[in-house]
């Protein structure tokens, strides 16, 4: 009787997932494998799970790009300098103060060297020694002999309200130029939100002027909240760009009096690989001492310690990892004493509490602090994340009552990305957290809110079901088509590796008016499905996009409506030159919908001559790719 | 072609490479380049990781060549394991180069029919947590066990079972809710 009711029970998912690993000769000996072998459901949530990994398992034929060897012999030669902190100090410099002594008050237990943590130190103090070169740096020098870069500026470091010189040497399309733009967007407080993109667009930051040895120069006054720019220059009209290599140049301010500032630093870490890479002389071969000397910058706060990775010194890697952690510990420990019972702490100090006891590998510490933070500090976007990250640590531990402990956060979450202006990602995150562990009704209403925002993956679910809430999207994607894709008055590209913001909006009309023409559909206004669907291939054609957009189908569909077979025909033409290789989803419903049509010699010869056209669009976009990795690839000229 | 070398030649190669041997160098990166890109790539679903993840790989080899013993036939296993193992620390270092697959994107936005494709699981992958995540593609790409994915990540083999069930769950339900 048992037995027969475990039989019609069906198993877990994580079970049919373990099952969906067996082989068939071992699964069919398990009791899930009785079951599957007789449940329908079950089977096809294992083939399913199965169809998940064939599907990721498709090999990509996507080669190394070209150039990119180039990249490596230049990386593998740079000069392998070593950086002396102490003794580049400028001559008049008064002496660091050591770091105070602060003793432990109780014995801390040092953890195994086992946390996975623990193994990207290694990349940690490749960006902790490009801090400390930068802080190394003597004021008086520039960057300008450390490496062949076409931009250098003096001073080596730029001070709040000062003037900084920029000279420029030229890429040879900009050779001749009567005048060119520099490019710069400030740098703003670290935040430490991983989700931050790179710039795109930049202001004017100053002109550049040819010099009698046919380089360029511009005299930048720097604001007086300055704490470092990113810059790249471009021709007057923002059409063309040059940059270093893949990254923006990048200058990092001191304080008013020349000495390093811990805001510039910590600024410049939100893009410390940036930082790291941009400078071959700064790759981590050299042999300084990283977390020795950012602690003796920075007696005071945790971000020295939290921020460094010991890995100079004697003895074997382990040894060094295990005495980093056991002082690691010891100075948080003294840290924690001090700050915890502070009222007001300003919120520097808590996330860097929070990144130490990461740091440690400390999950109950992380926790404290981040809970503090997130209560203390909602409007500073790093509680959310520091949040989350103790949160999901609190997740791999998984205690009893899981749900319990996560679901009070939730509101907190929500608070955290309400008043810090986080982004579209994080929102994903806080949903994927509301509906593992929050009721249904708040699930949904995350849903909602990021399907309102991005339009994104939630599409059918959002806006296929509730037409009320597809009338509100259908009036904001109709207000996005109405604005036209222009270049910003006043703005420049500042990386054209990341593309062109003009192309970026054409593209976001193309699937726009693609959102509109299914809304149109799901209304059933056929004659304006059709109408948005024209759009979106003309916008695609515009933005120079090769082949053909995923939601032609909508046009097929509105076609069909109205009867016409000829123009549902015509918006198959393009997707079938890629028939059987791609999209066989669109091609099985095109042949549900318009049967032996697809075969007819006109439709065959129609596509023929698509197929012309998409290689000849795709040729051209190789071409102008290859060219783009030329300009870019990090070779001297 | 690595395959026919003999044993000899091919480790004069390995030892011109210690030796800071460019050329050896150059010649391992026409042979296995491809290999360790598309291994980044996977891992990293970004094609500037993948390359900072090549770079990375051969600017050290030099150094951490010295720590393969094996033979010619050996090398394709043995690189591919170093980039999997140098892809996991730009993953866990949490300073990735961003970048948004506007194609992808867009096709996932318009998705309507029921087939798993992969242009639609590419970007479900790029909603999951770098720990879901990696575990899924180190047992269903790369092809590790539990034990050794155990060992890559420095967790327990049933917290990796406990993330490759969770992973695909996830997966099945955002692709679920992007038909």
């Amino acid at each position: 009787m048992i037995k027969e009711l475990f039989s019609v029970m069906h198993p877990t998912f994580h079970a049919l997932s373990a099952y969906a690993d067996l082989s068939d000769v071992d699964g069919a000996r398990t009791s899930v494998g009785r079951h599957v072998k007789r449940c329908a459901e079950c089977s096809g949530v294992v083939e399913e799970i199965r169809a998940l990994g064939a599907s990721a398992r498709e090999e990509t034929d996507e080669s190394a790009p070209e150039g990119l060897w180039a990249r490596i012999e230049r990386a593998a030669n740079a000069p392998n300098e070593t950086a002396s902190p102490r003794e580049t100090l400028p001559p008049d410099a008064k002496p660091w103060d050591a770091a105070p002594s602060l003793r432990p008050t109780k014995h801390w237990p040092v953890p195994l060297p086992t946390s996975s943590r623990r193994l990207w130190v290694g990349i940690a103090v490749a960006a902790a020694a490009a801090i400390v070169a930068v802080l190394a740096w003597p004021a008086d020098r520039s960057l300008q002999a450390s490496a062949p870069s076409r931009v250098t500026f003096s001073p080596g470091r730029p001070v709040p309200g000062g003037m900084m010189t920029v000279r420029y040497r030229p890429a040879r399309w900009f050779r001749g130029a009567p005048r060119l733009v520099l490019v710069g967007r400030w740098l703003k407080p670290a935040t430490m939100v991983s989700s931050r993109r790179m710039p795109t667009l930049g202001d004017s930051i100053g002109a550049l002027l040819p010099t009698s040895d046919g380089n360029y120069e511009a005299r930048v006054l720097l604001p007086d909240d300055f704490l470092g720019v990113h810059m790249g220059v471009s021709d007057s009209a923002g059409t063309d760009a040059d940059a270093d290599g893949y990254r923006l140049w990048l200058a990092i301010g001191g304080a008013r009096d020349g000495k390093p500032s811990l805001n510039s630093l910590l600024a410049s870490v939100d893009d410390s690989y940036h930082l790291m890479r941009a400078d071959a002389a700064l790759q981590p071969r050299q042999n300084v001492n990283a977390s020795d000397s950012l602690k003796k910058y920075f007696p005071s706060y945790p971000a020295g310690w939290a921020y460094s990775r010991e890995l100079s010194g004697k003895g074997s890697r382990i040894d060094r990892l295990i005495s980093f952690f056991r002082s690691g510990e010891k100075k948080y420990l003294a840290f924690h004493e001090e700050l915890w019972p502070k009222k007001n702490l300003d919120a520097e100090r808590m996330h860097e509490m929070v990144v130490l006891a990461n740091t440690i590998s400390e999950p109950g510490e992380v926790n404290r602090w981040a809970r503090r933070f997130a209560v203390e500090h909602p409007e500073d976007p790093r509680a959310f994340s520091d949040l989350i990250d103790a949160l999901h640590q609190v997740e791999l531990t998984e205690p009893p009552a899981l749900a319990d402990s996560i679901r009070p956060w939730l509101p907190v979450l929500e608070r955290l990305f309400t008043k810090s202006a986080l982004t579209a990602a994080d929102g994903y995150t806080l949903y994927a957290l509301a509906s593992r562990y929050g009721d249904s009704a708040t699930a949904d209403a995350w849903m909602r809110r990021l399907a309102e925002a991005t339009g994104s993956i939630y599409w059918h679910k959002a806006y296929g079901t509730n037409a009320q809430m597809r009338s509100a999207a259908t009036a904001r994607w109709e207000e996005i088509v109405a604005a036209p894709c222009v270049r910003v008055n006043g703005k420049f590209i500042l990386n054209a590796t990341f593309g062109d913001p003009l192309v970026q909006c054409q593209r976001q009309r193309v699937w726009t008016f693609a959102n509109l023409s299914r809304a149109k559909l799901l209304d059933r206004d056929a004659l304006a499905a059709r109408r948005y669907a024209d759009s979106a291939q003309t916008a695609q054609h515009a933005s120079g996009w090769c082949g053909f957009y995923g939601d032609y189908i909508s046009g097929v569909a509105a076609s069909l409506m109205l009867g016409d077979t000829t123009a549902a025909l015509r918006y198959l033409v393009t997707p079938a030159v890629y028939w059987p290789r791609w999209d066989n989803a669109g091609r099985d419903s095109a042949q549900r919908w318009l049967g032996a049509r697809l075969d007819s010699p006109s439709f065959k010869a129609a596509v023929d001559s698509a197929r012309v056209v998409v290689r000849s669009c795709d040729s051209s976009r190789k071409a102008a790719a290859e060219e783009r990795e030329k300009r870019f690839r990090r070779t001297a000229e | 072609m690595a395959g026919f070398e003999p044993a000899h030649a091919f480790r004069e190669r390995i030892d011109r490479v210690q030796a800071d041997d460019m050329t050896a160098l150059g010649e391992l990166f026409t042979e296995h380049g491809d290999l360790v890109y598309r291994t980044a790539l996977r891992l990293t679903r970004s094609r500037a990781d993948a390359e900072d993840v090549t770079q990375e790989l051969f600017v050290r080899l030099p150094g951490a060549v010295r720590g393969f013993t094996g033979g010619a036939a050996n090398f394709p296993g043995w690189i591919r394991r170093v980039a999997v193992r140098q892809a996991l620390m730009l993953l866990r270092s949490g300073q990735r180069r961003r970048e948004v697959n506007v194609d992808g994107v867009a096709a996932l936005v318009t998705r309507s029919d029921a087939t798993l494709d992969r242009l639609s699981l590419d970007a479900a992958l790029a909603r999951l947590s770098n720990e879901h995540r990696t575990v899924f593609l180190l047992k269903e790409v790369e092809g590790y066990d539990h034990a050794e994915i155990a060992e890559l990540l420095g967790i327990s083999t049933a917290n990796s079972e406990v993330r490759l069930h969770r992973a695909r769950r996830q997966l099945r339900e955002l692709l679920r809710g992007s038909r």
